[in-house]
């Protein structure tokens, strides 16, 4: 008796310990953020207006359920007004689980919340579930996320079973023998009950389906082949049938409390899916299969988009942080279409395509975090480090300059090894000229060589086509050259000099070409060695699937 | 009784409203005029630079540059606006130099020039591009003008404000237009503006966060260190062009910048803080006044844009036992968004301009691009505050009224900031000083005032709330925030 007493003891001071550190941290944690909300978290004051809002009123302090609080540190809340100076920025990569389960906890305990516990793990688990989240809340979305949190799981008391048989269309279940029964844990409508299964097979799930509030719910259902959702015995959605996966919705108006549902489904033969998700107003919307209904959900843009289109029979050249490049990265959008990406910290072409230019949307709102281009696909022709000295064919390019050193945040002696772009010695970036049409010409010093970069689109044939001037201006160091495309196959056309590289043709003039093979890519390069000039013509291989006017 | 109650209330407003309408306000000294640019398009402000030919040129976040004319006489002859470059990198600051416009990008110091005199330039050239960028917003690139010696000087911010990931993050650079890039000065955060005070110093505002308790002005003595360590990893690619890495700072105790300056030999301390939350949350752009008098009567003096608070500072600045420091006088506010931006042409003009992206700003436009002309009356201001070694002297631009200078008028605190690697600090370590007059000069334009205690190392915030000038009125702006690195031997 005694022992069990003492070890009760131990257990319940170690609780109470590690809660006194987890509010340690919490304070700690809490510093930064009271640079806005203040130190007693009524938000502090700039002149006569306030940083943020105060937390001792905020629905996600006071929430029963600390998710949405965390949902908040996580990504942050998008500026819909100028009511407050600041705005919440998402701190997920800023914050460790640890510290953002001590700052919730501590924030809740202190400015009017529940106190609840807030492990790191549970932290973790709603991180990955935000994984995809690219963008901050809006504050309608919170209120969404408060509600989705507080009416929990949906469907409830889940149990399934397996049928097996060929049908083209649902049978009657009922009228059959189950061949496998089983519970879900979670609730979450999936097919990996059925994993050793791929053909002819059915199965029914039913339970109970609870909802907080009385709403008019929208259910989304993504089955190959048919289904069917069924609630209190009402056939809300009949997506019957062998078809591929395929999305069917229905409404159903539903009073707050317990309901229940069943969806059946069934497999012929091919490819399988199972998804089901629900909408309503108040709790926005929430997935009931493991797998999201919409396999590749598009990453939510708040900005609407702000195209850059070239007008006036002149280029746009354009700087900023684009995607697939280096930081230092310049797009060129030439009019009729066709576009590229010259980037300056590898003085070299990344990569080009057709259609539209350039989305700045991203770029120009917000904190600024870089464009995209708008058209594509986007071909990568030999982005890397144009010019090397090969003492054999043997040797592999160096594409990119990098460097490592040991650094870590506010250490005194650091051991973690920092990889970092290390400008590459032999070149200098010049800049660039533009012509009438303000087509650039980019310039660069490699050792004692001036080298010119020009493009010109062009039609070729009956294709588009980019054509590509470069001039090396000195003598080049010996075995110098100059990297023209590492994309299989590199291979000559039959009777012809074109030789095809990825989606596109290669016409090269003014140099003979090197062809190898390098760390498992086919690589055109060109001997460079007393002002060489090398005219590249670039000629893709389909026609342009959308027309830019 | 009735009647005479009335008579009272109806006197009292009249009282009232001639009080009102006497007592002094910024706008009847210095005068804010907005500008549009033409059609939908936005002028979120970075660097504003004065042409040869008279004309304005501006940098946007979104990276055009326009060059304006009649920026001066605006809006009675109105501006013209002509787009001279587009879709830079963010460029935040802007040169003119022998011909050449220069900017300064986040990836690189560009020059440009229009060759076919169709007004927009069509040769860029890639000055300097010696320091690394990794794509993280937070690495801003902010220049300044060209110094006496032809160098264009770079504050790195720091890879998300918090840690140097990218070469040279957190350090201050020279470039000259040759494209020699010499390393000349590390510890920095998050940086606002680069600029000179009169005598051409430079100085640069670095922004409240990690290792810097305030936001502030500090004087970037070549070889220096700032006070954020994060970026002294990069001592083994500066070759030796500032000296040896400098020692650690504590990296466990919340420490004083006065106690760190003592293992730190080159640890410069703030030379004027710009004390967070109180003036200000966000200092930028920096001038000094250069005009002999067509801005006011604050020749010499310094001025430091504030974006947060959409407003300008004044600063003064001297140099005690071989260290900058000064003081802070609040300026000017009510301009439109958060300013970036400042250009004080010799005219005695200033423009300045802004943004609110990203960065909330009290004025609550989105961008702003504004004037500020000097209407030739002459403000009642603490002119200079001068530390002596057991007090201040302050100069006052009109004479003050000799019965309002008494131990009353004038209150003060003192305080200063932790040193460390957390967010900010609040101020600590507070002082409440017994402020005694001890002189007034024959013409009233100087007050020598006793201090007990002066602290070394902390902010002194005087208030002289009492002080008249001759018709009655207090100062325009009663508050000024001296930093006191060294007392005067």
């Amino acid at each position: 008796m005694k022992t069990v007493i003492a070890i009760f003891f131990l257990f319940t001071s170690g609780v109470y310990a590690q809660s006194e550190k987890v509010m340690e941290l919490g304070k700690q944690t809490f510093a930064s953020c009271s640079l806005c909300h203040g130190a007693d978290g009524k938000g502090a004051k700039a002149g006569d207006i306030l940083m943020a809002p105060s937390l001792h009123d905020s629905e996600f302090v006071k929430s029963k359920i600390a998710k949405p609080l965390v949902a908040v540190i996580l990504k942050g809340i998008v500026k819909e007004d100028s009511k407050y100076l600041q705005q919440m920025v998402p701190l997920e990569a800023a914050l460790s689980d640890e510290q953002i389960a001590a700052v919730a906890a501590y924030i809740r305990k202190e400015f009017g919340g529940p106190e609840t516990t807030i492990k790191p793990g549970d932290v973790k688990r709603w991180r990955s579930q935000y994984k995809s989240r690219s963008v901050s809340w809006k504050r309608s979305e919170l209120a969404q996320v408060v509600a989705r949190a507080e009416t929990g799981p949906l469907l409830r008391n889940v149990s399934y079973s397996v049928y097996e048989g060929k049908w083209s269309k649902l049978p009657d279940f009922s009228t059959m023998e189950p061949v496998q029964r089983g519970e879900l844990k979670d609730g979450k409508l999936t097919l990996d009950v059925v994993k050793d299964r791929k053909d002819n097979f059915g199965i029914v799930f039913e339970g109970d389906l609870k909802v907080a509030y009385t709403d008019t719910y929208e259910f989304s259902l993504l089955s190959d082949d048919g289904s069917a959702l069924i609630i209190d015995g009402e056939n809300v959605i009949n997506h019957d049938g062998i078809h591929p996966a395929t999305i069917r919705k229905g409404s159903e108006k539903l009073e707050a409390g317990e309901h229940t549902f069943k969806v059946l489904y069934f497999e012929g033969g091919g490819n399988e899916a199972l998804g089901l998700s629900v909408e309503a107003k108040k709790i926005g919307e929430m997935s009931l299969s493991k797998k999201p209904v919409k396999k590749s959900q598009k990453k939510q843009k708040v900005y609407p988009p702000i195209i850059l289109k070239p007008e006036n029979d002149e280029a746009i050249v354009h700087r900023a942080f684009l995607p697939d490049a280096k930081p230092r990265a310049i797009g060129v959008g030439y009019p009729g279409g066709i576009n590229l990406v010259w980037d300056a910290d590898v003085l070299n072409l990344a990569y080009v395509w057709r259609g539209g230019f350039m989305d700045t949307a991203k770029h120009w709102n917000g904190r600024g975090s870089g464009s995209e281009p708008v058209g594509g696909p986007r071909t990568k022709i030999a982005h890397g480090l144009p010019l090397q000295q090969l003492e054999s064919l043997d040797e592999p390019w160096v594409s990119f300059s990098e460097a490592k050193i040991k650094y870590e945040r506010d250490v005194p002696n650091p051991v973690k090894e920092h990889t970092f772009n290390r400008k590459h010695p032999d070149y200098q970036f010049r800049g660039y000229r533009l012509d009438g049409n303000r087509f650039p010409t980019f310039r660069y010093n490699y050792k004692d060589i001036e080298v010119t970069d020009t493009f010109t689109p062009a039609i070729s044939g009956r294709e588009d086509a980019l054509i590509r001037l470069i001039k090396f201006a000195g003598e080049a160091p010996d075995h110098c050259y100059f990297r023209i495309s590492d994309m299989s196959p590199a291979v000559k056309k039959k009777d012809s000099d074109w030789i095809s590289v990825g989606n596109l043709e290669i016409y090269i003039e003014g140099v003979e070409p090197t062809f190898r093979q390098s760390e498992g890519k086919k690589e055109v390069l060109a001997l460079i060695d007393k002002d060489v000039e090398i005219k590249v013509t670039y000629r893709w291989t389909s026609p342009r699937k959308e027309a830019v006017k | 009784m009735n009647a005479i109650h009335s008579l009272l209330v109806i006197v009292s407003f009249i009282l009232g409203g001639l009080l009102f309408a006497d007592s002094p306000k910024e706008s009847d000294y210095y005068t804010i005029t907005s500008f549009k640019a033409p059609g939908d398009n936005q002028t979120e402000v970075g660097g504003i630079a004065l042409m040869p030919d008279g004309k304005v040129a501006i940098s946007t976040r979104r990276g055009r540059i326009w060059t304006i004319d009649n920026a001066f006489t605006h809006p009675e002859k109105p501006a013209q606006w002509k787009v001279f470059a587009e879709y830079l990198h963010e460029p935040l600051s802007l040169a003119w130099k022998d011909g050449w416009l220069y900017a300064v990008q986040r990836p690189e110091v560009t020059r440009m020039k229009d060759e076919d005199g169709d007004g927009r330039a069509d040769i860029f050239e890639t000055v300097s591009d010696d320091w690394g960028i990794n794509g993280n917003y937070h690495e801003y690139n902010f220049g300044s003008r060209f110094d006496k010696e032809g160098n264009l000087w770079c504050a790195l911010c720091l890879t998300g404000s918090f840690t140097s990931e990218s070469l040279y993050r957190g350090w201050i650079l020279r470039v000259n237009e040759n494209g020699k890039m010499l390393p000349t000065a590390c510890g920095v955060r998050s940086p606002g503006g680069v600029g000179f005070n009169a005598v051409g110093d430079v100085f640069y505002t670095d922004n409240q966060g990690a290792w810097n308790g305030s936001s502030s002005l500090k004087w970037v003595k070549p070889g220096s260190f700032q006070g954020n360590p994060n970026g002294n990893i990069w001592f083994e690619y500066a070759e030796g062009a500032i000296g040896a890495q400098p020692p650690h700072p504590n990296y466990d105790i919340d420490d004083r910048i006065e106690e760190a300056r003592k293992k730190i030999p080159t640890f410069i301390p703030p030379a004027v803080v710009l004390p967070h939350k109180r003036v200000g949350n966000s200092p930028t752009g920096i001038e000094s006044d250069l005009s002999r008098g067509k801005f006011g009567p604050f020749e010499g003096q310094t001025f430091v844009g504030e974006q947060t608070l959409s407003r300008v500072h004044r600063v003064y600045l001297e140099k005690v036992n071989g260290i900058y420091q000064g003081a802070m006088f609040p300026f000017l506010e009510g301009f439109q968004s958060g300013n970036i931006g400042l250009l004080l042409t010799k005219d005695g003009v200033m423009f300045t301009g802004g943004s609110n992206r990203g960065w909330g700003a009290k004025g609550g436009q989105p961008y702003a691009f504004e004037r500020v002309n000097w209407t030739g009356k002459v403000p009642f201001e603490i002119h200079e505050m001068r530390a002596r070694k057991d007090g201040f002297e302050l100069t006052f631009t009109s004479p003050v009224d000799r019965g309002s200078v008494k131990d009353g008028s004038f209150s003060m605190e003192a305080f200063t900031y932790d040193y460390g690697k957390k967010y900010g600090s609040e101020e600590v370590d507070a002082v409440v000083p017994k402020v005694t007059v001890s002189s007034i000069s024959d013409d009233g334009k100087s007050v020598v005032i006793k201090v007990a205690p002066l602290t070394k190392g902390h902010v002194h915030a005087l208030k002289s709330a009492g002080l008249k000038d001759g018709e009655g009125n207090g100062l325009l702006h009663a508050e000024a925030y001296y930093t006191l690195n060294e007392i005067p031997k």
